[in-house]
């Protein structure tokens, strides 16, 4: 006995199917992520929206969950909300790259506090002088790139 | 005679033939299964600063568990997985990868050499990786937690996602990718001295 194939059930199942993955994918996380396309892509990043490029196209996302904005002075689970952590990020984050088909590879240097770590490390005197130094080494390059030429 | 027994060489020999022209990855938290040929390598402490894994395949190839999809063409998957630094509160903790063919000749295969798995390949790691770099030059339909995308031609994506409530420092480089550094420092001291990894890493 053959049981009768209905195209139009498989279809929908597979759509049904595709778009619960695509819900799995938007995920409220703490992410930095870069991307380099050639050709035709169609993504979609957590929190944003479809991404449909043709060609050559370069990205750099940092993703950063917010806490639920209510007045309340504790949060859903009874605690404080003076005392949680709202989402704290310290953070310094390089990237440099070239052409990927030629000997100009991509290069990473990320360093970051997440958190209650932030939060620590913002009061640590230490680390303070160390972000602090970071931050001016980049107000200074931006300060460098953005000045018109013969001006140096 | 030979009609009712070629469907049976045929299975027979497309069984034996699948492997050299797919490769199927099961991946699902800490644990990566390959069935087919893949081409590897990977480092790990204490020659390393960063537990990383490389892993190519060729051809059409497949994925589920935490994400699901199929390629075509050369995809590359490269991860990294700190080091859990000590600090004052706590000793550092040793991890843990094992990289296994059991059937293969030599089932464990060597560390920061390329090796090649022809049938099955199981990655066991602790902890998780908090850094992803993929790459495919054909055509690839992914859906999933590393990504959700549909590319025809070249992309190379990378994730990183640091840990809560901890310090991570990451270097990573395409070209060398085995020479990653990446360290999490999970108590970090509100006063006071900063554990002497932590310095050395933000003095250099």
């Amino acid at each position: 006995m053959r049981i009768p194939i209905r195209p139009k059930i498989y279809l929908g199942l597979l759509i049904s199917l595709m778009f619960i993955l695509l819900l799995e994918g938007c995920q409220n996380v703490l992410g930095f992520s870069t991307a380099t396309k050639f050709g035709l892509d169609i993504s979609q990043r957590p929190d944003q929206t479809i991404d449909v490029s043709m060609g050559y196209d370069r990205t750099e996302v940092a993703s950063i969950p917010a806490p639920k904005d209510d007045d309340a002075n504790e949060s859903a689970d009874g605690t404080d909300k003076a005392n949680t952590d709202a989402y704290s990020v310290l953070g310094t984050f390089v990237v440099s790259y070239g052409n990927p088909f030629l000997d100009q590879p991509l290069v990473l240097d990320q360093f970051f506090a997440t958190g209650m770590a932030a939060r620590k490390a913002a009061r640590n005197p230490e680390l303070q002088k160390f972000f602090g130094e970071a931050a001016g080494k980049i107000a200074t390059k931006n300060a460098t790139s953005t000045q018109p030429e013969g001006d140096q | 005679m030979m009609q009712s027994r070629n469907p049976l060489m045929l299975g027979c020999l497309g069984l034996l033939i699948a492997p050299f022209f797919s490769a199927c990855a099961f991946r699902s938290g800490n644990t990566e299964q390959y069935i087919g040929p893949v081409l590897f390598r990977y480092a790990m402490p204490p020659n390393n600063n960063a537990y990383v894994s490389q892993i190519v395949r060729l051809g059409p190839s497949a994925e589920a568990g935490i994400s699901w999809g199929v390629a075509m063409g050369m995809s590359e998957r490269i991860t990294v997985a700190p080091v859990i630094a000590a600090t004052r509160q706590k000793e550092q903790t040793a991890n843990s990868s094992h990289w296994l063919m059991p059937l293969s000749f030599s089932q464990t295969p060597a560390a920061g050499e390329w090796n090649f798995s022809l049938l099955y390949l199981c990655v066991e790691r602790e902890p998780g990786s908090f850094f992803l770099s993929r790459t495919i030059t054909g055509v690839e339909i992914v859906f999933g937690e590393e990504a959700n995308a549909l590319t025809v031609g070249f992309a190379h994506r990378t994730l990183f996602t640091p840990p809560d409530n901890a310090i991570s420092s990451l270097h990573f480089e395409n070209a060398r990718p085995l020479e990653s550094q990446a360290t999490v420092w999970l108590d970090v001291p509100e006063h006071g001295n900063l554990p002497d990894s932590l310095l050395k890493e933000i003095t250099k």
